[in-house]
């Protein structure tokens, strides 16, 4: 009973996709007039980042297409997923996926945009890896996220880039700028930026191994990510700026050079499947290929090849996703060999994935059909290597027919095999998808002229001011487009008859490919944690005496560094023979104690040698006439002395650390050497400079008249500064008693 | 003199006293907590209040202005969210508890103290007195093992970037012969392309590096964290790095955005501790020793955004100080929950989290999401301020080293959040049971972080304003 109603209230949430088609539908008559509305909102106003909305043909025929299918999927995921242990958590990030998908296409700011765009990758992240008891689930989620993440970060530096040059985030004020962009010297840097973060969303190669990995999804998932919204950002964000980036030669070079070995990669990975859904998966890769293919032409026939391909896809695409879940659902299998005759079992699918396939392979009658006509048309008029185009699209189209074959006739002709549950018709909430959406690719096959007014065109003219119009028809009369289509039909044909043969050989030539953008991104994973390891192993290795050398060395390196650079003087040197021989002494002195240090093997002696560098210090400070500062040292220099002893006593001798022969102790005794030269040249050279003597006029003017003393370092002690010495004093004596109780409770 | 604007000190003073005398009382956990969380709560008021006060105190050795305000009203935030995390408290002995609030809360204060001088020594006073606050701290750990180790390397380590800052400012007192910052802000400029004042500066920024644990001066971070108890490593962690950020600003600020020299050290100093930092931890098991390794990449990311040197860099960077007290503290409030008796956390026992405690959970995945810069959280407006702002210097090169910094942290904040969303424990755990009030603030942690990643504005305006008393 619980289950029923929660399957009802989450039928119900498709009605959310369903108003904001609603709302899309009424912005078309608009749009076809090239009309485009803004709204804006302040967010960021401090740094130029606003929530910008722009509706017009391009954001609108995306957020049908996006709007469209979600209805289905999410009428299709209350069923395929009743029963799931989150099936609250799965319809919240569903539906917060496709806001964010709309709030990407809607967005008129590059930032809200890239917001959009991250959030559409995180949320495909935690609905990847919905399938958490599968650990390949878990680990390909994270690597989508981490390609396509990257991806949009590389974005992000070049919106960065653009708005520093244009000094807007506005997209619809990106266009007139187009020229001073294209202009810049680091325009070719911005444009890979750009092109980088699309091709990684939109999985092309050398980026593409994400997309078939990321099929671990719930299907449903995949029919609505990874083939009609999440994929198509990229192809979005390629049509949003090629007014502003495109028509040059890097542009529609690298699109179609990309998109044609893109959609030649997917097409023969594809063949080599035996997985439905991996097999679907290298389709979509093939599609987007062509899609950023005709991308990268400037011609009006080019870009309306990939506007309605854009369409054509997105329906046959996501109804074929949709009956490989039903599949899977009902019979437990999406391997192909093991799964035939469906047609008796389950009409509706059947229906679904006959009019997707057929649509898919461009039978005429169907919008498929159109799409491959125009595209053709499209890839004869590219600007740059149009021979290429047009054999990557016929050879692509050709395959993509025989892989048509193999996923409608296969599984649903033919005797009924043994599957791991009985097959049965789906319940409605998932079949309406695919019939519907299959259904759909007809009725606009047979009135394209509709299609094209009502959908293609503004979404062309949106991004490509057009000077002819856009033209579908069903039948162009005898030319070449349609000559290539009867060699495709020809080619699909012949692949489909030979599948068996090569799919086996091409899963063999695959497997012994050198380098693939999958083994790479491993190698690139093991590379990092290796020098991660290698480095927390290096400067984070738990030894004291490590970081504190490291700590002394940059401090000496940094600091000479600067010096050695950009110093104009030179430390003057001490005038030697002017010192009185009592200092003379007393810097021997030191020197020797230093020397005992050194090298002593017991602590306490080391501990007593330090005491002695530091009275010699205290000894210079009386020498030059400063008692009080003089006490003070001697008086810290005994406590320090006394407390450091004791707790020294405690610890083990120092006969088995390294003697003087290990080169580490070399090593330590260079940085020393070097810091101390370091400190003593600097303070050479900041007291040779001239001495403030603002103070010392002070104290030689007053001592005498405000303190009655002549002495004026005595008069500063218990005169002028009596309560600092006062504190000084009550400092010293209280660390003094802290001592004494500590010992005292020790001996206790 | 006007001891009001002294309020939110005063009050921690006397919350400082108070458990001064409680510590030689006899040990009573609850009424300590109880106490210590009403002074934290009234700090927290008297901080709010005294939010737009401005003055001079001290014979001008103090200032109390917009700038430090902003900072000392995080701080007592930061300081109340510390102390509500006591409430067991399991890593200190509860004979110890009462010294423990004794010493977060003078912590506390000479933090403040650090955001308001304005004299070099009263700068070092302060500096010293909350470091040596907090070398305590992680000695009161009660696993011996842990807490004399750590704490003493801790202070070693920070003894050594105290030496050194104090060389500096003798060279910067040789040099222009002044130690109050508003004689400095008129004697440096004219100075600023000699090295022997941007040597000053840069060793003087050594104590203060040391704080906020850029490299070299990181190496106390993964090992106090560790040995820390988990509220005081949650304080190391989120509070004392926004007392750095104020007192970084305060002393970058003094170079006015035109020496080079600086600028060249800051930047290489960035962009080695973001980079060691995010690769040092992806090799960490250890939640806590993760985290102190974020933490220097992170002091990275602020560094970026303090050495462009413009009003609109040091908002960003006071922006992602905020950012970074909340983010942290979620993480940490989330470790000291889960980890079983005060004890450190592995980063495999957050496994199946999500069942135990969908709270805590999600606190968790918002503020790695946060670190890891992902929009819409407070992590992402805070580095896209600071990018925007070192676009505006043209430091691309920079943004993009950042950038994939952020990438390649994105992959650990991932592992960790793998472990607590996807991964099943190897052993069934019980279910976290929360407190009302412990609910409560993940809740408002969750807010904060999606909140003030959707609406930036009314902090960034705060802080842009806070940074116009900067010189």
């Amino acid at each position: 009973m619980q289950r029923t109603e929660s399957i009802i209230f989450a039928r119900l949430t498709a009605l959310l996709p369903l108003a904001i088609f609603a709302g899309l539908c009424s912005r078309v008559p608009a749009a076809v007039g090239g009309g485009a509305i803004f709204f804006s909102w302040d967010w960021i106003p401090g740094i130029g980042v606003n929530l910008d909305v722009a509706v017009d043909g391009l954001s609108v025929l995306f957020g049908l297409i996006i709007t469209g299918t979600g209805v289905f999927v999410v009428l299709f995921s209350a069923d395929y997923m009743a029963g799931h242990r989150y099936y609250v958590r799965f319809f919240a990030f569903l539906h917060l996926f496709l806001l964010s998908m709309i709030g990407l296409v809607l967005a008129d700011n590059l930032i809200t945009l890239f917001v959009f765009w991250e959030l559409t990758t995180v949320l495909s992240y935690l609905l990847i890896g919905f399938d958490n008891k599968n650990e390949s689930a878990r680990s390909h989620a994270r690597q989508a996220l981490l390609v396509t993440g990257a991806g949009g970060l590389v974005l992000l530096i070049g919106f960065l880039m653009i708005g520093g040059i244009v000094d807007t985030y506005r997209i619809s004020a990106l266009a007139e700028q187009a020229r001073l962009l294209q202009r810049q010297t680091n325009y070719l840097f911005i444009l890979a930026m750009v092109l980088i973060g699309a091709f990684t969303k939109s999985a092309q190669f050398p980026f593409h191994f994400w997309l078939p990995n990321a099929m671990a999804a719930p299907t449903p998932i995949s029919a609505f990510l990874h083939s009609a919204t999440m994929v198509k950002a990229g192809i979005y964000l390629l049509a949003r700026f090629h007014p502003v980036l495109g028509g040059t030669e890097a542009w529609m070079g690298t699109l179609v050079g990309v998109g044609g070995v893109t959609a030649l990669l997917g097409a023969i990975l594809a063949v080599g499947q035996s997985d439905l859904k991996r097999m679907l998966a290298y389709t979509t890769i093939m599609a987007l290929g062509i899609l950023v293919m005709f991308l990268g032409g400037k011609t009006t026939p080019a870009l309306t090849a990939a506007v309605t391909f854009l369409l054509v896809h997105s329906l046959y695409k996501s109804a074929l996703f949709l009956v490989v879940g039903i599949i899977d659902h009902e019979t437990g299998t999406r391997q192909i060999e093991s799964i035939g005759g469906l047609i008796r079992s389950m009409p509706m699918t059947t229906f679904g994935a006959a009019t997707a396939a057929m649509s898919m392979a461009g039978f005429p009658l169907f919008l498929g059909f159109i799409g491959k006509e125009i595209m053709y048309a499209g890839a004869l008029t590219e600007e740059m290597f149009p021979a290429f185009a047009t054999t990557a699209a016929v050879l692509s189209n050709a395959l993509m027919a025989a892989i048509a074959g193999i996923i409608a006739i296969r599984p649903f002709l033919g005797p009924p095999r043994q599957t791991p549950r009985a097959p049965h018709e789906a319940p409605i909430g998932m079949w309406l998808g695919p019939a519907t959406i299959g259904a759909l690719g007809l009725v606009f096959g047979i009135f394209p002229d509709w299609v094209g007014r009502w959908l293609i065109q503004p979404a062309v003219s949106a991004f490509h001011p057009t000077v002819e119009p856009v033209q579908l028809k069903l039948f162009h009369g005898f030319n070449e487009p349609l000559l290539l289509s009867f060699l495709t039909m020809g080619l699909g044909l012949g692949l489909y008859l030979v599948r068996r043969s090569i799919r086996g050989w091409l899963a063999d030539r695959m497997a012994r490919l050198p380098v693939t953008g999958d083994r790479l991104y491993e190698m690139g994973m093991a590379a990092t944690a290796r020098t991660a390891a290698g480095l927390t192993r290096f400067i984070q290795n738990g030894s004291l005496h490590r970081y504190l050398l490291t700590i002394i060395g940059v401090f000496t390196l940094a600091t000479a560094g600067i010096w050695a650079l950009n110093a104009t003087t030179r430390p003057g040197l001490l005038h030697l023979p002017s010192l009185p021989l009592a200092q003379w002494l007393l810097v021997t002195l030191m020197a020797a104690a230093l020397g005992v240090v050194v090298v002593a093997r017991s602590r306490v002696l080391a501990v007593c040698a330090l005491g002695v560098i530091g009275s010699g210090a205290a000894l210079i400070f009386l020498v030059y006439g400063a008692p009080d500062l003089a006490l003070t040292q001697l008086l810290v220099e005994t406590l320090t002395l006394i407390i450091v002893a004791i707790v020294l006593l405690r610890l083990p001798s120092l006969d088995k650390t390294a003697g003087l022969h290990s080169p580490g102790r070399w090593f330590d005794a260079l940085v020393a050497v070097g810091v101390g030269t370091l400190v003593a040249a600097l303070t050479l050279a900041v007291t040779g400079g001239p001495l403030d003597r603002q103070l010392t006029d002070f104290f030689e003017q007053n001592s005498a008249i405000a303190a009655h003393g002549r002495n004026i370092v005595n008069v500063i002690l218990v005169d002028f500064r009596s309560l600092d010495t006062l504190g000084e004093l009550v400092v010293v004596a209280t660390a003094g008693l802290a001592g004494f109780s500590l010992l005292a409770r020790r001996r206790r | 003199m006007n001891w009001i604007l002294l309020t939110p000190e005063l009050t921690l003073l006397l919350a400082a006293a108070l458990f001064l005398v409680l510590a030689c009382l006899k040990p009573d956990p609850r009424r300590d907590y109880q106490l210590a969380v009403s002074m934290a709560a009234l700090t927290v008021a008297a901080g709010i209040a005294c939010a737009t006060m401005s003055g001079d105190l001290f014979n001008h050795v103090y200032r109390v202005d917009l700038f430090s305000q902003v900072f000392k009203a995080l701080l007592s935030i930061g300081f109340f969210l510390v102390i509500f995390l006591c409430d067991d408290f399991q890593g200190v002995a509860p004979t110890h508890h009462g010294e423990g609030y004794f010493l977060l809360a003078v912590c506390t204060l000479s933090m403040m103290m650090l955001a308001s001088a304005v004299h070099l020594l009263a700068i070092v006073l302060a500096l010293e007195l909350s470091s040596y606050s907090l070398y305590i701290l992680v000695f009161l750990r009660r696993d011996s093992r842990w807490g004399m180790i750590t704490g003493l390397r801790y202070f070693l380590v920070g003894a050594s970037a105290s030496a050194i800052m104090l060389f500096g400012l003798a060279l910067i007192y040789g040099v222009t012969g002044a130690v109050h910052v508003d004689i400095l802000i008129q004697r440096l400029p004219a100075m600023l392309d000699r090295p022997m004042v941007v040597t000053g500066l840069l060793l003087t920024l050594a104590g203060f590096f040391f704080k906020l644990a850029v490299f070299p001066f990181h190496f106390w971070a993964p090992e106090a964290y560790q040995g820390a108890p988990n509220p005081v490593a949650a304080f190391i962690a989120a509070v004392s790095k926004v007392a750095a950020v104020a007192i970084l600003l305060r002393i970058i600020s003094l170079a006015q955005g035109n020496s080079d020299l600086l600028t060249r050290g800051l930047i290489a100093m960035a962009v080695v501790s973001m980079t060691v930092g995010n690769l040092a931890a992806i090799a960490q098991r250890d939640f806590k020793r993760l985290m102190a390794f974020s933490s220097v990449a992170h002091a990275g990311y602020l560094l970026l955004g303090m050495l462009c040197m413009t009003p609109a860099g040091y908002a960003a960077a006071m922006f992602y100080g905020a950012a970074v007290l909340v983010m942290k503290y979620t993480c940490f409030m989330v470790m000291t929950r889960v980890a079983e008796d005060g004890g450190n956390l592995q980063i495999d026992e957050l496994a199946g989290l999500h069942r135990r405690s969908p709270l805590l959970a999600l606190a968790l995945m918002m503020a790695l999401f946060s670190l890891g810069g992902i929009p819409p959280t407070i992590g992402f407006s805070g580095k896209l301020i600071i990018f925007v702002a070192a676009m505006q210097k043209g430091y691309l090169v920079l943004v993009i080293i950042a950038m994939i910094n952020v990438v390649i942290s994105l992959y650990y904040y991932l592992l960790v959040l793998k472990a607590a969303y996807l991964d099943e424990p190897t052993r069934p755990r019980p279910a976290i049971s929360l407190t009302i009030p412990a609910r409560l603030v993940a809740v408002v942690m969750i807010v904060l972080i999606v909140g003030l990643g959707f609406y930036p504005v009314a902090l960034l305006d705060l802080v842009q304003a806070a940074v116009l008393r900067l010189p």
